[in-house]
């Protein structure tokens, strides 16, 4: 028998890209946001073609850079919000189908696997995006400049113990 | 077993989302957009909490064909069983085909994701060949929710794939002493009963009548006996080049053993359809001999020991291989008047060797050489020529040779080789 | 994950900080305020520092899987000459005027060969073949006779008017010639000529005795109990 088909599975990829355009609608609020966001998007496309970790990393990052900076344009604080876990999603679904193509192959049966880990990715982002959203509603009215440092700081901290 | 755990290291970097989005909120004073970092913060955290899990599963494999014949395709299913108590969110399977046999329709890979006391199955189809072929362990992938460490690990298996091809038929195969067309018979140079003249004796009470040479009683009035060449029934032995030198493949990656297999089997099945003993020798490091016989016991015991000896093995034998003690083995076993036929791809020289040095013993040699040569490399060009002289130095101290391109069937090789020992 | 002692305090203190701050959306009254914006400004340049951090932690991380290898295809075995074109191809020897041990060897062993394809395919006497392989004149390929003849490798290099052939087209290397040796005398074997010649050829004791076995021993030792005892050891 030939060799098997080790390209990118198609259930992953395919719900990676759906993920950045979603990213992508996010960051629609001014030129420049969108503009970082189509870049990232068409790198994460062709590192997700192409079984090219690199391509996916960059456009992934791209992709993100540009809904933060969609993000200080838009009104309703939902949208940047899910458009960041879009971004995340996009990324690791696309690694996800790269890995798959490399261990498993086209010709496996990789249905399942790919689906729940799609369930697992979204569901964290899920629970992170209502928790920030919560945040906002309960805390972004009037903030001190001092709670924003001491935010600040706590989160530089918090995040440095938190090297994943 | 030793299981290895793994970093994926899939998600370095996530925290570069937090760390931006909070960088840019806060260089801006966009509380929006230092909101996103929340997101960065929960999967960062949520990646930190994995850890590889164990990996408890129970296997079963079944094939759905006991006896298949060489070719056939026989449906592999494996099931997998998450026998732990926790759920195993992405587990990557992948099934341990036997190395010498190829797998001709479906995966033997699976990925899915199973809560306590759930299966799945792996199915695949394989194609069966001459053999015993023994499955590796099963491999076997496991990483947790988010896939930041994998834990690889192996489960033994025992199944097996047993292939017990029948003899193939061949037409008849030319025996070496035969100078006559009676199938089964040689002529021999003793005196006897047979169709050839041998000689003429003084009749003795007890001579058969037949034999009796009546013109001469009519004539001279003197009864004598006439003697015939007593014709005997042949004994053959298929000697197997079984070294690790012959253990080398064609183009299709088809190895010249299973080439000398088929060619064996062929050759045995023709001598015994003609009532011609036929015995079995490997000469190789692995010993395997089967005295020359006849009848259905004795044809199952060859085909048997065609397929399932270790010394036909279709992979490379790792002990050592001893010439002198070898062929010193087989002499003694070999009888006196046997003729071999010595089966061998002839890529080396001590194949031609053997050959010879039976012949020069007293044994009619016929050489069987399979052709696994081609000139696709320089390598294999210079291969093919050696093995063509080899062929050449053979005919040159009168052992037949059949030089055997797989590609055509031996019957038709055969045929060929024939013409050209009349000539 | 390690237990680093540096980050669990690291933790504690940003937890710490997170509750003053959070302490202060409360009641902003409690908390000192802070003298300038630029504080702020401060801190997210360090955050984008960490930021750039992770972007090059993302970059220079590869991580490790299991890897299967490939069970779907059974295990390929060797083919007849490969050590041939494996020594062929460590042969990486210039043109230069001695003859090294490994062409020695390379020579003696197609030789008898090609003594047997030439005087076959040209229909001569094998002493003739020999010489016409001495002399080179078997063949119209220059190279192929080269290798045969002795023939100096760097007079065959082609380049030789051109400034930059002379100096970078260093010739041909003795495998080189090898290689085109090899492949004139398949394509000699396959003419017509040689083919009706099949049986017709001289000393074939030279097919057994000019060969070795694979542990380098010549094997036309007689059959004798006590003789050198020559383990022929399967490769690999």
């Amino acid at each position: 028998m030939s060799d098997p088909d080790h390209r990118p599975a198609t259930l992953s990829r395919t719900l990676a890209l759906l993920a950045g355009v979603l990213a992508m609608l996010a960051a629609a609020t001014n030129t420049f946001a969108v503009a970082l966001a189509a870049g990232g998007f068409a790198a994460l496309l062709l590192g997700a073609f192409k079984n090219t970790r690199r391509a996916v990393d960059t456009g992934a990052m791209a992709l993100g850079g540009g809904v933060v900076v969609g993000a200080g344009s838009h009104a309703v604080a939902a949208i940047p919000l899910f458009g960041a876990v879009a971004t995340v999603a996009a990324w690791d679904l696309a690694g996800h189908a790269i890995d798959v193509g490399e261990q498993l192959g086209r010709g496996a049966d990789t249905r399942r696997l790919e689906l729940v880990h799609a369930g697992a990715v979204a569901a964290v982002g899920l629970a992170a995006a209502t928790a920030g959203f919560l945040l906002y509603r309960i805390a972004f009215r009037d903030v001190a400049l001092s709670t924003l440092v001491f935010l600040l700081f706590a989160s530089i901290l918090l995040m440095a113990a938190l090297r994943e | 077993m030793s299981d290895t755990v793994h970093r994926t290291e899939r998600w370095v970097g996530v925290s570069a989302l937090a760390f931006g989005a909070a960088a840019f909120g806060a260089g801006f004073r966009l509380p929006a957009a230092f909101l996103l970092a929340v997101v960065g913060v929960g999967y960062a955290t949520a990646a930190r909490a994995g850890s590889a899990p164990d990996v408890e599963v129970a296997l079963e494999r079944t094939l759905d064909e006991d006896a298949p014949e060489p070719g056939d395709s026989v449906t592999v299913t494996l099931e997998v069983t998450n026998a732990g108590e926790r759920t195993l969110p992405d587990l990557r399977v992948v099934d341990g085909v036997p190395r010498t046999l190829d797998v001709a329709d479906g995966s033997p890979r699976l990925g899915t994701a199973l809560p306590p006391g759930e299966s799945a199955t792996v199915e695949y189809d394989i194609e069966a060949r001459r053999g015993e072929h023994a499955f590796e362990p099963v491999r076997i992938a496991a990483r947790d929710w988010l896939g930041t460490t994998e834990r690889e690990t192996e489960r033994l298996t025992h199944t097996e794939l047993t292939c017990v091809p029948e003899l193939e038929a061949l037409a008849s195969f030319p025996l070496r002493s035969q100078a006559t067309d009676y199938a089964g018979r040689v002529t021999t140079d003793t005196a006897g009963s047979g169709v050839e003249f041998h000689s003429t004796r003084q009749y003795r009470r007890g001579d058969p009548i037949a034999r009796i040479d009546w013109a001469r009683v009519a004539k001279t009035g003197d009864m004598t006996t006439v003697d015939f060449r007593e014709e005997r029934a042949a004994e053959t032995v298929v000697v197997l080049d079984t070294r690790a030198d012959a253990h080398v493949a064609d183009a299709d990656n088809e190895s010249a053993i299973d080439y000398g297999v088929a060619a064996g089997s062929a050759v045995a099945s023709a001598s015994l359809d003609t009532s011609n003993r036929v015995g079995l020798a490997a000469f190789g490091p692995r010993w395997e001999w089967i005295s020359p016989g006849l009848g259905r016991t004795h044809r199952v015991r060859l085909r048997e020991a065609l397929a399932l000896s270790p010394a036909m093995a279709p992979t490379r034998p790792p002990e050592q291989f001893r010439p002198l003690v070898a062929f010193r083995r087989l002499r003694e076993r070999l009888p006196a008047d046997a003729q071999v036929v010595f089966v061998s791809p002839l890529v080396d020289s001590y194949a031609l060797t053997v050959a010879r040095r039976l012949e020069t013993r007293g044994y009619a040699v016929t050489l069987l050489s399979p052709d696994v040569t081609d000139t696709s490399t320089p390598g294999r060009a210079l291969a093919r020529l050696e093995r063509r002289r080899r062929l050449t130095a053979a005919r040159a101290v009168n052992i037949r040779v059949v030089d055997w391109d797989p590609g055509t069937a031996l019957p038709v090789a055969l045929e060929r080789a024939s013409r050209r020992w009349r000539q | 994950m390690a237990v680093n002692p540096f980050r669990t305090a690291l933790a504690a203190l940003g937890v710490a900080v997170l509750a003053l701050a959070l302490a202060s959306l409360a009641a902003p009254s409690l908390i000192p305020t802070v003298s300038e914006a630029f504080v702020v400004t401060g801190l997210g340049l360090v955050l984008a520092l960490f930021g750039a951090v992770a972007v090059r932690r993302r970059y220079l991380a590869s991580g490790e899987r299991t890897a299967f290898g490939t069970p779907e295809s059974r295990r390929s075995l060797p083919r007849p000459g490969t050590e041939v074109d494996r020594e062929l191809a460590a042969n990486r020897v210039g043109p230069e005027t001695r003859v090294t041990p490994p062409d020695v060897a390379l020579i003696e062993r197609l030789k008898p060969v090609a003594v047997d394809v030439v005087s076959r395919a040209l229909n001569c006497a094998p002493a003739t073949a020999t010489e016409k392989l001495d002399d080179g004149s078997w063949t119209d390929d220059p190279h192929a006779a080269a290798f045969f003849s002795g023939q100096r490798a760097a007079e065959l290099r082609a380049g030789q008017d051109s400034f930059f052939g002379a100096v970078f087209d260093r010739g041909p290397t003795r495998a080189d010639l090898a290689r085109r040796a090899i492949l004139e005398l398949s394509r000699l074997d396959e003419t017509p000529a040689a083919e009706a010649n099949g049986d017709v050829s001289g000393a074939p004791d030279d097919a057994e005795r000019a060969s070795e076995n694979s542990d380098g021993t010549p094997d036309g030792a007689a059959d004798e109990p006590g003789t050198k005892p020559e383990p022929e050891a399967s490769e690999q």
